[in-house]
């Protein structure tokens, strides 16, 4: 492969120069050797003349290779600027791979947390379940109301554990918020950082453009990261949708806790009331034992409620999970096209 | 030829890379009260004092609405060494466009200059700024007076 000064050499017609340079020695020479002063006289002149021409020549080549060498340096400026843009999008590419580990920390601790809630929501349903089935059980024949009344202690501390359960839960829920709200912080600190490589992979195309010729693998390695950019803050938007749809279901479960634990504490209440009038000396009546039934019914309708809205959690949970497996993939991609671009920086031809 | 295009609505319009010395995110901008029309304020770039054209108040009469893709870009003008920003919407991308599909509008615009010629290319429009036009006489003066180092 030749040289660009090989190249600029032949095409300046600087290798004719010795050709030009012997003209000028030979053409005196044959002057010098002449018979006659009158052929003399012209040998001369033709010389002078020759040699005046090689002059300028050389001269007008002289110009032609200085510009030439402003060229090539105003290049190697460019390409300097270029990779320039390099290191600034290697640092970004890391912050956004740190960014994407904060935001699968946090979204595993999210998950385990929501699975302690789907537990004690699951359990807590299952427990009223089986008190109003036996309940149901004791109450439907009218001559055994009786023995529906001697369930009622075995019922009463079993209200009394959800309820305690259910401040916990409350707690888990608080604490689930919390999560939900680091998630979006580090969603939101992925945004701006694809927002800027975007901006610096703009700026290493057109660096690219000045650089002419060589700039136009990094005009399509710049595009491309700005791709990836692009597509990474589309997928972190996507998961601050789910963030956002996660937050108002996280905000319907503290209101659900609480409307559980209310119910819990109206069971308690009607529980103990009938226990007193038992122990007072008066059988439970059927309406009394409804009163509990619907009162457990109603806690259990509320827990069914908690659990729709746990597995809703899931869902989104599920969801954001697999955006995040995809911005971990284009994490990977821009670490990649950004290693080509340093690459084809480094071995650009000269 | 690589172009930065940026949009005033539905309306794409772009600024030859080669008319650019790069793309920033919007600074903190120093009102000038009383400073010709279009002219935003001016900002820090380097040590020099550097005016900002809203282009989108110049083509729509609306300004420009922050965002995280309105950004500035910093263009040539025919001043040495002094740069003009031109705060613009969108502008996320980077457009390689034939430079000879280039076509004039088919009107004449006396009153704005800088609007070049149009090219589709992927179903969108782009008009071509002209960036030397948009200083107008006035604007001009006002870079020459902030000619100094800040």
């Amino acid at each position: 492969m030749k040289s660009p000064a090989s190249r600029c050499v032949e095409s300046r017609g600087i290798h004719r120069l010795p050709a030009v340079l012997t003209g000028v020695v030979v053409i005196p020479a044959w002057a010098a050797e002449g018979v006659d002063a009158p052929a003399g006289v012209l040998g001369w002149v033709v010389a002078g003349l020759v040699a005046a021409v090689a002059l300028w020549r050389v001269r007008q080549l002289t110009q032609t290779l200085r510009a030439e060498r402003r060229k090539q340096e105003a290049l190697l400026r460019e390409q300097a600027g270029l990779l320039a843009t390099v290191p600034g999008l290697r640092d970004l590419v890391q912050q956004l791979t740190a960014g994407i580990a904060s935001l699968q920390t946090a979204t595993d601790i999210h998950r385990t947390a929501l699975s302690e809630v789907n537990q004690s929501v699951a359990g807590a349903a299952r427990r009223l379940g089986d008190l109003a089935l036996v309940l149901e059980a004791d109450a439907s024949p009218p001559e055994v109301a009786e023995s529906a009344a001697s369930s009622l202690p075995e019922i009463e501390p079993a209200l009394l554990a959800l309820d305690a359960a259910a401040g916990g839960l409350g707690e888990k829920f608080t604490r689930l918020h919390e999560r939900t709200d680091e998630i979006a912080q580090a969603v939101a600190a992925l945004d701006k950082v694809s927002e800027r490589i975007n901006l610096l992979s703009l700026n290493a195309a057109i660096e690219s453009e000045k650089a002419g010729d060589r700039g136009h693998g990094f005009v399509a390695i710049a595009q491309e990261i700005r791709r990836l950019a692009d597509h990474t803050s589309a997928t972190s938007l996507g998961i601050a949708r789910h963030v956002a749809r996660a937050r108002e279901v996280v905000s319907e479960g503290v209101m659900s806790v609480e409307r559980f634990q209310s119910e819990v504490h109206g069971g308690v209440t009607v529980v103990r009331k009938s226990m007193g009038a038992a122990q007072a000396g008066h059988t439970g009546s059927s309406q009394e034992d409804e009163r509990i039934t619907r009162a457990l019914r109603d806690c259990q309708s509320t827990a069914q409620a908690l659990r729709v809205s746990a597995r809703a959690l899931g869902t989104e949970d599920e969801r954001a999970a697999e955006r995040l497996r995809e911005l971990a993939r284009l994490a990977v991609q821009l670490a990649s096209a950004l290693q080509t671009m340093q690459a084809g920086g480094s071995g650009a031809p000269d | 030829m690589l172009v930065i295009p940026f949009w005033v609505g539905q309306e794409a319009y772009a600024v030859a890379s080669a008319d650019l010395y790069g793309v920033l995110p919007r600074p903190l901008l120093r009102s000038m009260p009383g400073g010709p029309a279009g002219l935003l304020g001016v900002f820090n770039y380097r040590g020099r004092w550097t005016p900002v054209l809203d282009a989108h108040l110049l083509l729509s009469g609306e300004h420009a609405q922050p965002a995280l893709g309105t950004r500035i870009l910093l263009c040539h003008t025919q001043v040495p060494d002094v740069a003009l920003g031109l705060l613009c919407e969108k502008v996320t991308d980077a457009l390689s466009l034939d430079p000879a599909a280039w076509s004039p509008p088919g009107v004449s615009l006396r009153d704005s200059p800088w609007l070049g010629p149009l090219q589709t290319s992927g179903g969108i429009t782009v008009q071509r700024l002209f960036i030397p036009h948009l200083l107008t006489p006035e604007l001009a003066a006002a870079i020459d007076s902030l000619d100094s180092p800040a």
